[in-house]
């Protein structure tokens, strides 16, 4: 029964893998968050393109390329944001992969979080890491369930695989956004323990600073938040640890806009068209740090 | 040390490869004690100096129990059992005296608030309190010597064995020591059961990595305050989410935990039996967590009195040993309005059945249905409290499911949760159509098939790869 059953598998596999190659109308999203972030990650570190831009952070910089057209944001651009995650898994991929794009972008919404071991593991575990990289059964994008759940549904007219227009009005849960922006402010009107930001900060240098020695410009970005939110103990406190460790090792900084002029869905996420109100910003602010006209120290 | 990583898969081959290799046979036991504690510690070995402390009272107060002098030996065994269970109390609930009782600022309340909890340490408490209740109540039969041998060297292996054996070690089956004790001996690679290692392997993985890991990124909403934008159909897809979850989650690490045990030649005991076909609540917990239910049945149920002690005191005894048992899982009021709730529903359940003697009434599927789902929803809604640990968190969530009918629905959320969920219906639906022949003969047919989907699905399917829910208790 064991050997019938495990060479069913191996005829099971080998057949999938010639399916997955032989058509590209398969497609996936991911079945859920996790996933996104390990198909999006797996997208970048399967990929032999090279990009020049490469964007880091959590669900906060997640929104700025989400449902959002291609061409908001820089050419040649990969944002290597993960939602539920931080910057520092971002800058972990770019260390296992001694990747060097031209700049990379960490955003500082939120970056006290540790690193997460199971995504970094699920990514690099020393067996499957090899196998994903040869045979693409194996990776996430091509699980069967999703797979099957999404083949009625050609590619290029599913929403989620469409770049969307800028909306024209607010679309927001106004109870989760009270609750949430509760919870923000309540957690960020204290200052976090001094000696959690040191160390925080300490693994972040360690990281940028093997980038730098690679001769990759590293930028720093803050995204506006709820205009209740914004200037916070805990959020200040970030600010000023980040600018004080960073600008001596000639890091660039965009400073954070104005964050009356934006619309939060919760407190903490642009909404969508608050989000290509601050890519215009970013863009425009891009264009100065890129040509050395500016160096903004706000941040 | 999780079982659905390669550090674990890497740790098994090595024991296993070391257990039966001919020259080292007469250190068996040792090969899989000293493994047992690298598996422990692992990812703490600061845990170790508690576990092994736990050991060591367990060893000396079960051998007291047996060779101590007679007129000592009660007392032995009360201090043995008073001594886990304080080790308990401390490390379990000292977290919830302190916040009760204590000013967080005051270096009593820092340091209650502050204590660890140790993983796995309902369980291995729970049998060390078995072997001391084992060993005192049969000291004084002849097959005696199997539980607490005369030689204290073998005995210190033994009982250290017995709770530290790895696959049992963090969540379980609780092992009973009469049942596992006079099993250590030993092995012969000849003498496995490949076939059963090999189905409780694959169906454990199955249940874990392929549906409880996939449902639980959707479930991942059932919190404070993300539930709260979710229309009514949503919330209560993810309650019927959460319990195909859990019992995937659970009964995944079971199987899981049989089948590598059976690889070293040791058979513990079903922890699931298909627990949701049950029409009854009675019936329910003979089929869910059996370890736990049967170890409060035998040494808390009883003990108080069973139903020996009249009506009233009988269903008194059911809901103070579910209540203790709700707390077993954790020191929140959640978990203990859990075993209240489960506590009522058995109580109840039996005052109906007594007063209307339907007990002889022949079988009737209608009936059997509507009480397959009574206890079926009872269930699952009462899952939530072991979800939503702030009781407040639970009412909002029923106001949430009231008030939100007409927020949008995400169909992604139930489209995934029903297709992960149909693999455990099928799994007990397949149960239940064994009394037929021909269902019988296709499942012995297909069953290469069906074997080999699944692993192929744990391949190409799993989902995150995170911890056990159980191992939380």
């Amino acid at each position: 029964m064991i050997r019938t059953s495990l060479l069913l598998v191996a005829i099971f596999l080998i057949c999938y893998e010639l399916l997955i190659r032989s058509t590209n109308v398969w497609w996936t999203i991911g079945q859920n968050q996790w996933q996104a972030n390990i198909i999006r990650a797996n997208n970048f570190i399967f990929s032999d393109h090279q990009y020049d831009n490469v964007m880091v952070g959590s669900s906060v910089a997640v929104k700025l390329s989400s449902k959002i057209s291609k061409d908001s944001l820089p050419d040649n651009f990969y944002n290597l944001s993960f939602d539920g995650l931080s910057a520092l898994d971002g800058l972990l991929i770019l260390e296992k992969l001694s990747s060097s794009p031209k700049q990379v972008f960490i955003e500082t919404n939120i970056l006290m979080r540790r690193e997460d071991k199971i995504f970094q593991s699920a990514l690099f575990s020393p067996v499957m890491f090899s196998l994903k990289r040869f045979f693409e059964s194996f990776r996430e994008s091509h699980q069967p369930v999703e797979v099957l759940a999404r083949i009625t549904t050609p590619r290029k007219s599913h929403p989620d695989s469409l770049a969307f227009e800028p909306l024209k009005e607010l679309v927001r849960d106004e109870a989760v956004y009270r609750s949430m922006l509760k919870i923000k402010i309540d957690k960020s009107t204290i200052p976090m323990p001094e000696g959690e930001v040191a160390d925080q900060m300490g693994r972040l240098k360690k990281l940028v600073t093997q980038l730098q020695a690679r001769g990759v410009q590293v930028v720093f970005f803050e995204v506006p938040v709820d205009p209740a939110a914004c200037g916070l103990a805990a959020q200040v406190q970030l600010r000023q640890a980040v600018k004080k460790v960073f600008k001596p090792l000639g890091c660039k900084f965009i400073s954070v806009p104005d964050c009356n002029g934006y619309i939060t869905s919760d407190g903490t996420h642009l909404d969508r068209v608050s989000a290509y109100k601050f890519l215009n910003y970013f863009r425009h602010e891009l264009e100065k740090v890129s040509s050395g006209r500016s160096v903004i120290s706000q941040l | 040390m999780l079982f659905n990583s390669f550090e674990f898969v890497l740790l098994v081959a090595v024991s296993f490869a070391v257990y039966y290799a001919g020259f080292l046979k007469h250190f068996q036991v040792h090969t899989l004690i000293t493994a047992s504690l690298f598996f422990y510690g692992y990812s703490n070995p600061g845990l170790l100096a508690l576990f092994l402390a736990s050991v060591v009272i367990n060893v000396s107060t079960s051998y007291l129990v047996v060779y101590g002098k007679p007129e000592r030996q009660k007392l032995f065994a009360t201090i043995g059992v008073i001594i886990n269970l304080s080790i308990l109390a401390f490390f379990k609930y000292g977290v919830l005296v302190g916040s009760l009782f204590f000013n967080s600022n005051s270096s009593a309340g820092s340091f209650l608030l502050n204590i660890p909890l140790p993983i796995g340490i309902s369980f291995f408490t729970f049998e060390g309190i078995s072997l001391l209740i084992d060993a005192f109540k049969d000291r004084k039969r002849a097959e005696f010597q199997n539980l607490v041998p005369r030689s204290f060297k073998t005995h210190i292996l033994n009982t250290t064995f017995f709770v530290a054996f790895f696959p049992h070690l963090i969540a379980g089956p609780i092992l009973k020591a009469h049942d596992f004790i006079p099993q250590i001996g030993t092995k012969y690679l000849k003498q496995i059961n490949w076939e059963s290692c090999y189905k409780n392997l694959v169906m454990g993985y199955f249940l874990k990595m392929v549906i409880a890991d996939q449902i639980s990124q959707h479930t991942f909403w059932i919190q404070y305050p993300y539930f709260e934008g979710h229309s009514s159909t949503v919330l209560i897809a993810m309650l019927f989410g959460y319990s195909m979850q859990i019992f995937a989650d659970f009964a995944g690490y079971s199987l899981i935990a049989i089948g590598v045990a059976g690889l070293f030649g040791y058979r513990l005991m079903e922890n699931f039996n298909f627990p949701y076909i049950s029409t009854s609540f009675s019936e329910f917990w003979r089929r869910w967590h059996i370890s736990l239910s049967t170890f409060l049945k035998e040494y808390l149920y009883i003990p108080l009195g069973g139903n020996h002690k009249g009506k009233a005191r009988t269903y008194l005894n059911l809901i103070i040993t579910m209540v203790l048992g709700g707390l077993w899982h954790g020191a929140a009021s959640s978990y203990a309005i859990w075993g209240a709730f489960h506590g009522i529903a058995l109580a109840s359940e039996r005052l109906l059945t007594s007063s209307s003697k339907k007990q002889q009434e022949k079988p009737n599927l209608v009936r059997e249905i509507a009480g397959g789902f009574i206890v079926f929803s009872f269930v699952s809604l009462a899952w939530l409290l072991f979800k939503l640990t702030d009781i407040t968190h639970v009412f909002k969530y029923f106001q949430a499911i009231v008030n939100n009918t007409k927020k949008e629905t995400s169909s992604k959320i139930i489209v995934f949760i029903l297709i992960y969920s149909v693999p455990v219906i099928l799994y007990h639906a397949i149960y239940l159509g064994k009394k037929y022949a021909f269902i019988n003969t296709a499942l012995r047919v297909l069953a290469p098939v069906a074997y080999a989907i699944m692993l192929f699905m744990i391949i190409t399917n799993s989902g995150i790869g995170g911890d056990f829910i159980y191992f939380q208790f």
